[in-house]
């Protein structure tokens, strides 16, 4: 299609430019106006906060110093080593897993796939630390399974669950959310005839898995494998909880690095060396995506029914498979519920007993209306971000996707990955170093202290997350929609926001949702570009939890973490439950009922 | 038609960027107008009263790292009822805080700083970032907890102790000093005790000085400071900690698992009896013949602080007797200021910070520190 399009372009025979003619399209304006906003905004908020940074590590004099110092490390060259194995490990983990986890709930007819897929939902409301703790109270060393398992075999040992195989069991459930979130949101888009017609033609379960519907969900798999292998490469949590002495990884390294100012440099280095590895990953997935012609799915899409599995043992597998990742995944989440409600005593030595319930903490957290006031500036902020980090993000992958030849196009995407080189506190300072005084960028304001500048910190930390999955969402759109539209007579806009925004809507509620859940508990962004009148939910958990004159601080931390649970469990309720991404299913129930019923008339034409 | 827009828009793209250069140039034009310095100038020891509630009144904006826990918000409202009717306290941790005033220093948002350590202070001086001001309160500090040069002055001490489980050694059992816990005498300790895993915390730092502070050395071999000898402790340190995570005292509680074998490890004094309470464990400490490492927080006015004399005003009254008094009454700390010491601090933080002080150079520290940090990360840690 690309390639045709391309061709047309270039058959066209040149003409001279005129401003004139340029300025009748209106649709020529919009890109122009576009085009200088984007070039504004990626020069004043990704590039010139950070070119101080940039200049400091590759022309300070110590680049070939530090690399030295990196190489002669035994500690962070193993770490490194560590963060590979674990990335690429995970690459295949996470897709197992996660492929299991949709097709379970989605794909196959299994029974109480409903109440199955809220399980595997879990990790859209919750992770970092506090998820790993989870993890912990189950399989650590005086664990629940622990126990369990000790009482069965007495030789196990304390720390059995620690090492490389603990961090990837941990990672592997706490990642498969882009899964569950894209590839279920693909797996809809599916046209299921051309399952159907496989199987007319007699193949096998398998061999209509392999043959048709893997191939359809491909640029699905390459986007949420790679993000999959950037989330291994950074992971933070897991190995420093349950990575002992043997599976240390490089992130945590970088983080305590780039927090010094003697060493942030250091840090810095090799936060760009990773983030390199990162972009080169996804210029690889770029080039793939832009060849690929892999992407046809028909026009008339018939809505996917769910599969019965013919085999008996594999029906019965494909359900205990199911229950036992269910409970998986909701097992950690109970331990943190459940040990919301104890003392510190009880969660750092993982006793549970009646004595130790108490409600203090909630009432703590509650009986002081500045401990959640906290709650609402958070819940505004991080929705007015989110939003607009992807109502920008949305009109760069139009570009992106539209203009995939264009050299300038292309770098726009290229430009817009770069906070994905630096940690989120780099990105924080230099923002608030450039924007504390008047700036030319933005017309001679000072943003320091505004709330404005807090916002640009979330949004410019979101974008290539946001920009990643969008676009692969956009991929997914069959070009002939848009060229029907176009023919019909309707313009540049109309065909966006009337054809393309309906098919990729749900993918922009689920990464909002995400993004939003992200945000509200935030912490190194929001701590440093605050205004001073504003106090945010992840600034204020800090401050409860962080305090070495009350042991009690812990606790506390587990009762923020069970509200913010709770929030994000609402709005994460709001895309997915009745009102939401739902109505998508009850039209497609509707359309699948006719579907059997037209099957129905067939048959008894036949007989 | 690609190529044509192409064109015009670097066109365009151009013209904006240079419009908006000229413009903002005017802009800044204008910055560098002088500040109205009118309030340096002014004796505060001459103010009226009605003057002083007239400044006190004016907004200040305290950053700290010693509100957690609900101090701030008790702070807070101690400060309206003295007439800081207009102060805001922007609590977070010690290297944010600290941060964030260096990403400020054109700007300034902040007028007073409370808490840090003494290597903290020491880089916000060299730095430039604080303002000169002696409280009116400083003689009443311990020698040694000021800054001679009048930038920051000490507000509460604090003791790092190396606490140990009683009911695993008694006082002739227990170990005397740090060094004796990795020395090869005394293999009875090895892997008794927690080994840092992290130095980003400011105990940590100061222990992690304390220690390394007998090893200053000019000599040639020395590296960042420090003889060979001195990495050498570093080493052995880590070859026979545990690297247990959570806390000292949570490890020393555990009865089973790996921490288990946790007897003993670096705790601060003021937190020893909540945290022996909590954890249901008896605690004793050790004191070395060179001293305990003493944890100094401090206070300091902001350089460019919008209300000069609001901020030294409050900074006479945050140190002062009174205030420190019932500070320490309410949050059981060791005031550095004597008198509060004598009036406010309960038994056990008198105990505690009676101990005899080792003594440190925290400028050396400071200077190191990053070094430091950066050589045991990357070369003895686990």
């Amino acid at each position: 299609m690309a390639f045709q399009k391309a061709r047309s372009v270039s058959a066209c025979p040149r003409e001279k430019f005129s401003f004139k003619k340029f300025f009748r399209n209106t649709g020529n304006i919009f890109l122009l106006i576009e085009g200088v906003l984007f070039a504004w905004f990626i020069f004043s908020f990704l590039i010139y906060p950070n070119l101080n940074l940039f200049a400091d590590v590759m022309f300070g004099g110590h680049l070939v110093d530090n690399i030295k110092k990196v190489i002669e490390s035994d500690r962070a060259m193993g770490a490194i080593k560590n963060s590979f194995i674990l990335a690429l490990s995970m690459c295949v983990t996470v897709n197992v897993v996660g492929t299991l986890a949709v097709f379970i709930t989605e794909y196959f007819d299994i029974k109480g796939a409903k109440i199955l897929r809220i399980g595997y939902m879990s990790t859209m409301i919750y992770g970092g630390m506090i998820l790993v703790s989870g993890f912990k109270f189950l399989y650590g060393e005086v664990g629940l399974v622990t126990k369990l398992l000790q009482s069965i075999f007495p030789v196990l040992e304390h720390n059995w669950f620690e090492g490389y195989g603990a961090v990837l069991f941990i990672m592997t459930f706490a990642c498969t959310t882009n899964h569950v979130v894209f590839l279920r949101n693909a797996l809809h888009q599916i046209d299921y005839q051309t399952i159907e017609a496989a199987q007319n033609m007699g193949a096998s379960t398998t061999r209509t898995l392999f043959k048709v519907v893997f191939p359809t969900l491909a640029p699905s798999y390459l986007s949420i494998t790679i993000l999959t292998f950037i989330k291994g490469l950074c992971a933070m949590a897991a190995p420093l909880i349950v990575g002992g002495e043997s599976f240390q990884t490089i992130n945590p390294i970088v983080i305590t690095f780039v927090k010094m100012d003697y060493t942030r440099n250091l840090g810095s280095v090799l936060s760009i060396f990773l983030g390199l590895i990162t972009f080169a990953l996804l210029m690889g997935l770029n080039y793939i995506e832009r060849r690929g012609h892999y992407m046809s799915i028909s026009k008339v899409k018939t809505r996917i029914v769910k599969q019965k599995i013919k085999n008996p043992i594999g029906n019965v597998l494909m359900h205990v498979i199911g229950y036992v990742l269910f409970l998986i995944y909701i097992s950690p989440l109970c331990m943190i519920v459940l040990f919301s409600f104890t003392d510190t005593y009880s969660i750092n030595t993982g006793t549970l007993s009646l004595s130790a319930f108490t409600l203090d903490n909630y009432k703590m957290v509650f009986s002081n209306p500045d401990n959640y006031g906290p709650m609402l500036t958070s819940i505004f902020l991080s929705a007015v971000s989110v939003t607009l980090v992807i109502a920008i993000i949305l009109f760069a992958c139009r570009i992106i996707t539209k203009y995939k030849q264009n050299k300038m196009a292309r770098s726009l995407e290229f430009f817009l990955l770069i906070p994905w080189l630096l940690p989120a506190i780099l990105i924080s300072v230099g923002l608030l170093q450039t924007y504390n005084t008047r700036q030319w960028t933005v017309f001679g304001m000072t943003l320091g202290g505004t709330m404005l500048l807090l916002i640009i910190g979330y949004v410019v930390n979101k974008i290539p997350y946001t920009l990643r999955m969008t676009k692969a969402a956009f991929y997914s759109i069959d070009d002939s929609l848009e060229d029907a539209a176009r023919n019909l007579g309707a313009n540049g806009m109309y065909t966006f926001v009337r054809v393309l925004l309906p098919i990729i809507i749900p993918t922009i509620l689920a990464l909002w949702a995400l993004e939003f859940n992200g945000t509200l508990g935030e912490y190194d962004i929001s701590v440093l570009l605050s205004p001073t009148t504003v106090n945010t939910l992840g600034v204020t958990i800090k401050t409860l939890t962080t305090d070495n004159y009350d042991p009690n601080s812990t606790a506390v931390s587990f009762v923020y973490a069970v509200i913010m649970m709770i929030v994000a469990g609402i709005v994460v309720y709001f895309v997915y439950g009745r009102k939401g991404v739902s109505n998508h299913a009850r039209k497609t129930k509707r359309m699948v009922r006719q579907i059997e019923k037209m099957k129905k008339l067939r048959a008894e034409s036949k007989g | 038609m690609i190529k044509k827009w192409k064109k015009t828009i670097a066109v365009t793209l151009l013209s904006i960027m240079t419009a908006t250069m000229m413009v903002s140039m005017a802009g800044c034009g204008k910055k560098n107008e002088t500040k109205d310095n009118s309030q340096t100038s002014i004796d505060i020891s001459k103010l009226t009263e009605e003057e002083i509630a007239q400044y006190k009144a004016q907004p200040l904006v305290v950053y700290t790292n010693s509100g957690s826990g609900g101090r701030a918000d008790w702070w807070t409202k101690k400060a309206k009822e003295a007439g800081f009717t207009n102060i805001t306290i922007i609590n977070g941790g010690a290297s944010a805080m600290s941060e964030k005033i260096k990403a400020e220093r054109e700007n300034p948002q902040a007028d007073v700083m409370c808490g840090l350590n003494a290597m903290g202070w020491v880089d916000l001086k060299n730095e430039g970032l604080l303002e000169q001001y002696v409280p009116t309160w400083a003689n009443l500090v311990d020698a040694g907890m000021n800054d001679p040069d009048g930038y920051f002055h000490g507000i509460t001490k604090e003791a790092i102790l190396l606490v140990y489980d009683k009911n695993t050694w008694s006082k002739e059992e227990a170990p005397k000093d740090w060094l004796d816990l990795w020395s090869d005498e005394n293999p009875q300790y090895h892997g008794t005790f927690q080994c840092w895993s992290s130095l980003t915390g400011g105990t940590t730092q100061v222990n992690l000085t304390g220690i390394l502070h007998r090893y200053k050395s000019d000599a040639e071999d020395a590296k960042y400071g420090v003889s060979p000898e001195g990495w050498e402790q570093i080493r052995k340190l880590y070859e026979c900690g545990v690297s247990a995570s959570g806390d000292v005292i949570s490890a020393i509680a555990a009865t089973t698992g790996s921490q288990k074998d946790v007897h003993c490890g670096q705790w601060y004094s003021s937190g020893i009896k909540s945290y022996s309470e909590t954890y249901d464990v008896s605690l004793d400490y050790v004191v070395p013949e060179i001293g305990v490492p003493y944890a100094i927080t401090g206070c300091g006015i902001v350089k460019g602080s919008k209300n000069l004399i609001t901020a030294k005003l409050f900074v006479d009254w945050y140190g002062s007797t009174d205030f420190q008094t019932s500070w320490a009454q309410a949050w059981d700390t060791a005031p550095a200021n004597s008198e509060a010491w004598e009036a406010g601090a309960s038994e056990d933080a008198k105990t505690y910070t009676a101990l005899p002080m080792q003594e440190i150079d925290w400028e050396w520290a400071q200077s190191h520190m990053g070094e430091w940090i950066e050589y045991i990360t990357l070369q003895f840690m686990k």
